[in-house]
């Protein structure tokens, strides 16, 4: 098996580990620190668990470009998002108080301007991987997971579940 | 707002069963629904400050 795929193989796994591990970090800001997120807070998170999702789909399916268009939507999703809140945050609209952000800051940078970052890594990862991937590499059909990939993917429906909990939550079934 | 990560559970378990093309069409659906979201986000802000 080629290299590149075996660090393929290796890699969802942790990507999805930490993409629910930054969330499981939004969640004890919400309720240890009493940050309650806004709307482009939430679907930051919509677009982290959709990249995370994607991943999977490469450990279930085997990796396909498909998968990583998937990726690569959500990561444009999840970065635009940021860099709207970024740019908020730089600007704030004096005519509308509750457009402002509230400046928690994890080692001196705002929690949006992390989310970018990590959508920001996520890309430079998937790059990579296409990279050097083989072009002939479609090994499309169901796959078993190893229990390292079956831990990934229960902590990302444990995520799922509990932003379902957390957004129901705060907005009901409307818009926030 | 919660529909989306309701969608995103349900996307999950038709992964599990192994049904990808609906695993996909639905993702891709699910994005569209949270990129619309965020439009409507984006032009009412932008509204205010224009």
């Amino acid at each position: 098996m080629n290299r590149a795929i075996q660090l393929a193989r290796l890699f969802q796994p942790l990507l999805i580990c930490i993409l629910c591990s930054v969330l499981l970090g939004a969640f004890i800001v919400q309720y240890g620190f009493h940050e309650e997120p806004c709307p482009l807070c939430l679907l930051q998170r919509a677009g982290m668990v959709g990249v995370a999702t994607a991943t999977l789909f490469q450990m279930r399916f085997g990796l396909s470009p498909r998968h990583y268009g998937l990726i690569l939507l959500f990561v444009l999703f999840g970065g635009a998002v940021a860099l709207r809140h970024i740019a908020l945050g730089a600007c704030p609209n004096p005519l509308d108080p509750e457009d402002s952000i509230p400046e928690f800051t994890v080692w001196g940078f705002t929690l949006y301007t992390w989310s970018f970052l990590v959508f920001s890594s996520t890309l430079l990862y998937s790059a990579l991987l296409l990279f050097f991937l083989p072009s002939q590499e479609a090994e499309l059909g169901v796959r078993r997971l190893t229990w390292w990939e079956k831990g990934a993917a229960y902590y990302l429906v444990f995520i799922v579940v509990a932003n379902i909990a957390s957004t129901f939550h705060l907005c009901g079934w409307g818009l926030c | 707002m919660v529909w989306l990560f309701v969608l995103f559970l349900l996307i999950l378990g038709l992964a599990y069963q192994g049904h990808r093309s609906w695993a996909i069409a639905l993702a891709v659906a699910n994005g569209l629904l949270a990129a619309a979201i965020f439009w409507s986000h984006l032009t009412s802000t932008l509204e205010i400050r224009l």
